[in-house]
């Protein structure tokens, strides 16, 4: 598809978005600058009867009243224009945060059919960000083309008359404005293309430096590994490379710009020539030829307004609003069935992330039978939390097949599993929000929540349920243990057949893990409960346990079999338990 | 309560001076100037050079073009002048060309400004923080400060200075235009600045409030932000899917953004009125301009050359000025809050910097806590009460206790971090708050330590000192990383291709790799094996075993009672003292808080 049928999609598409939040004043918006397009030109108009009765005043051929009127004529057009521009402007201001906000909904509603896996793409994770700048560009690149359509050509139209019915030669007058400064445009618009994407992820680690330096954990670590020298050499090359890339194609573009100016002058010049012409032959009056003289300079300088100003940096805008667009129609999930008991089972899964070659999971068969628990073992890297998103349904194998509830994976509508996860997130919500979130639909009251936070030694008052905890936004902070226990809470407060903790308890001292431990085992009663964990001090509690190595199950038994038939697990098992023997 | 910018904006309004401008003002646009002055003198100086030139351009062009108009008239009689004309005509070419080459030239040099600038700022912010105090950073305000302070510094920067110039260069024009009118009629020139002076007066002014009215809506925008983060980034991409909360997240998106809008529109009403009210008024100068130019132009005191340029000169001009005027205010204020958060930041308190005490320090025999008490700025808790140990050079120690007990507190007083503590910590009889350089005397492995993501061997000396390579290859084969990667040397993380993703268990062997391969006398590791698997880790206990007898200190830090099993002294925390003390036979044998937590962790491997 060409440029130039690519960006009439992209203009249409918004356009049809766009006018569609508040029709009446997106249209008026628009009167009031074609108003304003129309006014410009009888300005000209009226410029030269101005000028020519001043002449005529000042040579006595006139009296004072004529210029009188004339003055206060373009006084009124004038002061047209400035109610239109200032009425305009408001609606066009408050409807730019119209559109943004419609646009960022539109994100915002299209992430939640989004396949968790795709987040695991830098590709993709690009494409998010550049879809936001696109949003944000989104009404101004439409008005830029509106303007354009509306406003300028009009007064370009309307000069190009005039001119004509002056001296058609002077037609040319526009076109030697015009064309130097839109190839000119062309040309700036695939080199700021390149070298946004080149200077990305340099933007990216600029900011990554920059945060451990202003961060806490960042800054305390820098301060005793006495690192700040390096990072701030490494910052400088960051910085420099940067620049290095914008310098060259700044240059090159203020070098196209003077180009075209020159050309522009050059036009300039002729115009004088040729008005001069007119004028001594006494083809068009002196007060014409003042007429025209300014207001070709104003014609030049709204033309460089609408191709440099607005043309020009709505070409950056567009391949932003492409991802926009692009983003909105990829591909969804649609999820619609319900687990039917808490069993799980898995055939031939194999599994790799997007962008890899390399398999984290190979040829896992195992089935989870309802109400089972069972831990799933093994060394880091061993691919334990993948195998726990598999099980969720959160992944899709990339061979074989998960049935979870006895429903296909890919279909399971999540109602009925709950996990606490190992980087459990941390909101700047509310404590009752930050438990009430993994099942927001429950009405389960405070007196619940505040229940099963005691529960985890969690002690809160009715009214604290409402206390921020986010220090960002001028609640407080808690521990990180404080955090987990709240996390484990929040994992249980969700109604579930289905539950899956991976390493819940990595902040927990001893004393603590144990009693959770012992609540774990309460909880569980009748619900098929997975724990991942490299403590194997936990297969106490468990059924059967999942070993996993190199991406492969290497046993899946009970603890007493395991530790006959599986070498691997025994040796693992001694490791830790012999230092308790002491 | 009022908000920062009025706060600003109101001191503002106190000194005011006479003219509607205040001393603080004047400060701030000659402050952005003054501070590019001083870093680089010559380069602001050709900078500021051209927009001054540029700014007398206009009034040069009314001059020429004036003439050129009463030519041409004059050539309509005489043929004779069309020379002259068209000599004229040249002018005003040459004129717009310098013109357009000032600006390219504005352009050009503004790239050299903004990097010089951008060099400049980070070099000043970077060592900055470096000297910064841990309690004032730890401070609510200051990370608020510096959240300001660091977006976009250097932009900010740049377009402040644009912007003072821009100012300035407005008054220039302004004066300009005002010495071309009085040359030709004084007393026309009088009265028009009689009229536009309070239009001027207004737009400024209007430009200033407009600042403090979305100054209160950015705070919805932060948590607007917040929540777009939390509904499509990646750390919460699986509580996402899994909870399927995106509904209940979007609830309190749409709540924020409908008082965003609220704001802001009430904000737009305000400044738009004042934009319509200013825009129009403006239009009074050029039709009085024009009216009382027709007295000096009926007496032949001006040519109807001069009173045409002069004319639509007044039209771009004047709308320019009021317009642009109002705009560069509006953003002047944003700039002057901006450069007051920055002057604050440059005066945060700093901690002092001093000699290393390397020689002494590092054969040192004795680590001393005594009589130690400390809360945090600002609790009331007392996290450590009366806490009395002593750790000798060589030795390993374990620090075992419950959370909160005040292990993590420890360390972060012994690495110089807090120093108003009650009590004494002493190196060989030196309290630790005189000695004024720590650096490289400890090695800490933190719980939550920062995962840089920079090349790996950079990880691993941070590029202060040359890597033992081979030292390095061997160190990182025992930990079970590919020494391959010391070849590679990629970066570390996820941001392109080629650079390396570490899963949570590799970045913290890559840490310990890091502590082992230093050279520090006292290392310190809080929770060093969190992430790790129970093969590796006891693999690694074994491994520091063989090490770390001899030369340097070791501090084990850890709710883990089987990694403190070897260690020869174990020290235990409760309340903010150590209750016990000793090798894991004696605590057991004591049958007290030790045996208890050892025992609860024993259980699931031997009920």
């Amino acid at each position: 598809m060409s440029d130039a049928s690519k960006n009439s999609k992209i203009f249409f598409s918004l356009f049809k978005d766009l006018s569609s939040i508040d029709p009446p004043k997106f249209y008026f918006m628009y009167l009031c600058f074609v108003l304003n397009g129309l006014l410009f030109s009888f300005i000209v108009w009226a410029k030269e009867r101005v000028f020519d009765s001043a002449i005529a005043f000042s040579s006595r051929e006139a009296g004072l009243y004529e210029i009188a009127i004339w003055l206060s004529l373009m006084f009124g057009l004038y002061l047209l224009n400035s109610v239109f521009d200032a009425l305009g402007n408001y609606y066009a201001e408050v409807y730019d945060l119209k559109a943004v906000r419609y646009m960022h909904g539109k994100i915002n509603e299209k992430s939640r059919t989004i396949p968790a896996i795709r987040y695991e793409d830098p590709e993709f994770l690009d494409q998010i960000e550049k879809c936001y700048s696109g949003a944000n560009a989104g009404m101004s690149y439409l008005n830029s083309v509106m303007d354009l359509a509306f406003m300028y050509s009009p007064f370009v139209v309307f000069m190009g008359a005039y001119l004509w019915g002056k001296e058609p030669k002077l037609v040319l007058i526009i076109f030697l404005i015009f064309l130097p400064s839109v190839y000119a445009q062309q040309v700036k618009k695939k080199k700021y293309k390149e070298l946004e994407d080149d200077v990305a992820p340099l933007r990216r680690r600029y900011d990554g430096l920059t945060r451990s330096i202003l961060s806490l954990s960042g800054w305390r670590e820098a301060k005793v590994c006495n690192a700040f020298g390096f990072l701030r050499s490494e910052l400088k090359d960051t910085v420099l490379s940067v620049q290095n890339l914008n310098n060259k194609v700044e240059r090159r573009s203020a070098l196209y710009d003077l180009s075209a100016s020159a050309v522009n002058l050059l036009g300039y010049f002729a115009v004088m020539y040729l008005l001069f012409g007119e004028m001594m032959s006494g083809g068009i009056s002196v007060g014409a030829f003042g007429a025209i003289i300014f207001s070709v300079d104003e014609l030049y300088s709204l033309m460089e307004e609408a191709i440099v100003g607005r043309f020009g940096s709505s070409s950056s805008k567009i391949p932003k609003i492409q991802n926009y667009f692009d983003f909105l129609q990829s591909e969804e999930e649609a999820r619609g069935e319900r687990i039917n008991d808490g069993s799980i089972s898995l055939q031939d899964v194999c599994f790799k992330y997007p962008k890899n070659d390399e398999y984290v999971l190979e040829d896992i068969s195992l089935s989870i039978s309802d109400g089972e628990r069972v831990a799933i073992v093994g060394e880091n890297g061993a691919g334990k939390t993948t195998l726990a998103k598999l099980l969720l349904g959160i992944f899709e194998p990339c061979a074989g097949s998960v049935a979870v509830g006895s429903c296909p994976s890919s279909q399971v509508d999540y109602l009925g599993i709950s996990a606490v996860f190992q980087d459990f997130n941390r909101y700047r919500l509310s404590v009752g929000d930050n438990v009430r979130i993994s099942d927001y639909v429950k009405n389960a009251g405070d007196p619940g929540i505040l229940e099963l936070l005691e529960e985890f030694d969690l002690n809160f008052e009715s009214h604290d349920l409402d206390t921020l905890l986010s220090r960002e936004f001028g609640g407080i902070d808690i521990s990180y243990g404080q955090w987990q226990r709240l996390a484990i809470a929040r994992g249980i407060y969700r109604d579930n057949k289905i539950l899956v903790l991976d390493e819940p308890t990595s902040a927990i001292d001893p004393l603590e893990e144990s009693y959770i431990f012992d609540k774990f085992k309460e909880v569980s009663k009748g619900r098929t409960t997975i724990i991942i964990t490299h403590r194997l001090s936990l297969v106490r509690f468990v059924d059967r346990i999942i070993v996993l190595k190199d991406g492969r199950v290497v046993g899946f038994d009970s603890h007493e079999n395991l530790l006959e038939k599986s070498e691997y697990y025994k040796s693992m098992w001694d490791l830790q338990s012999e230092r308790y023997l002491l | 309560m009022p908000s920062n910018a009025a706060k600003v904006i109101a001191e503002v309004r106190k000194t005011t001076i006479g003219l509607g401008i205040s001393a603080v003002e004047v400060r701030h646009v000659l402050g952005y100037a003054l501070w590019g002055f001083k870093k680089h003198p010559f380069l602001m100086g050709v900078y500021v050079g051209l927009f001054a030139v540029g700014a007398v351009m206009p009034s040069i062009r009314v001059v020429l073009f004036s003439v050129f108009i009463d030519k041409s008239l004059a050539c309509m009689e005489s043929n004779a002048l069309v020379g002259q004309v068209l000599f004229q005509m040249f002018l005003i070419v040459g004129c717009m060309f310098l013109s357009v080459a000032i600006g390219g030239g504005k352009r050009l040099l503004g790239i050299k400004v903004h990097n010089e600038i951008e060099i400049s700022v980070l070099s000043e912010m970077t060592r900055k923080v470096e000297d910064l105090q841990y309690s004032s950073l730890e401070s609510e305000d200051t990370q608020a400060l510096l959240q300001r302070v660091g977006k976009s510094t250097a932009e900010t920067f740049f377009d402040g200075v644009n912007n003072s110039l821009k100012i300035i260069s407005y008054l220039i024009e302004v004066i300009g235009f005002a010495g071309v009118i009085a040359a030709y009629s004084w007393y026309v020139s009088i009265i028009i600045a009689a009229i536009a002076f309070p239009i001027l007066k207004q737009a400024y002014e209007s430009g200033a409030y407009e600042y403090e009215v979305f100054e209160e809506a950015e705070e919805n925008m932060r948590k607007i932000e917040y929540y777009e983060d939390v509904l499509t980034s990646r750390p919460y991409a699986d509580e996402r899917k899994l909870f399927s909360f995106n509904p209940f997240i979007a609830e309190k998106w749409n709540q924020e953004y409908d008082e965003y809008m609220s704001l802001n529109e009430e904000g737009l009403k305000k400044i738009s009125k004042n934009i319509g009210v200013t825009g129009t008024a403006t239009n009074l100068i050029p039709l009085s301009f024009g009216l009382l130019l027709l007295v000096p132009l009926s007496k032949g005191g001006i040519t109807p050359g001069v009173f045409v340029s002069l004319l639509a000169a007044s039209f771009g001009i004047v709308k320019e000025i009021t317009v642009e005027l109002y705009w560069s205010v509006s953003d002047f204020a944003r700039y002057c809050q901006f450069y007051e958060d920055y002057s604050s930041f440059l005066r945060l308190p700093t901690h002092k910097r001093g000699e290393s005490a390397r020689v002494g320090l590092w054969e040192f025999k004795c680590l001393e806590m005594r009589n130690l008490s400390f809360s945090y700025p600002g609790a009331q808790k007392k996290v450590l009460n009366n806490l009395n140990l002593k750790f000798e050079r060589g030795q390993r120690y374990a620090l075992v206790g419950e959370n909160g007990s005040g292990k993590t507190t420890i360390v972060k007083l012994l690495l110089g971090l807090y120093e108003d503590y009650e009590g004494e910590i002493l190196v060989d009889g030196v309290e630790l708050r005189e000695i004024p350089d720590l650096s490289g005397f400890f090695s800490v492995a933190f719980q939550d330590f920062y995962k840089y993501e920079i090349r790996v061997k950079d990880f691993l000396s941070f590029g202060k000192k040359k890597l033992d390579v081979q030292k390095a290859a061997e160190v990182l084969s025992d930990l079970g990383i590919d020494p391959m990667l010391l070849d590679q040397n990629p970066y570390l993380g996820k941001f392109d291709e080629s650079s390396h993703e570490l899963s949570g268990g590799q970045w913290q062997k890559l840490l310990l790799a890091r502590i082992l391969l230093d050279d520090a006398p006292f290392k310190i590791l809080d929770e060093p094996t969190a992430s790790i698997d129970p093969l590796q880790e006891a693999k690694l206990y074994a491994y520091f075993d063989s090490l770390s007898e001899g030369e340097s200190t070791s501090l084990l830090i850890t709710h883990r009672l089987g990694a403190s099993v070897n260690v020869k002294n174990i020290l235990v925390l409760d309340e903010g003292r150590i209750v016990e003390a000793g090798s894991h036979h004696e605590l057991m044998a004591n049958n007290r808080k030790y045996a208890g937590m050892f025992n609860a962790q024993k259980r699931w491997y031997h009920e």
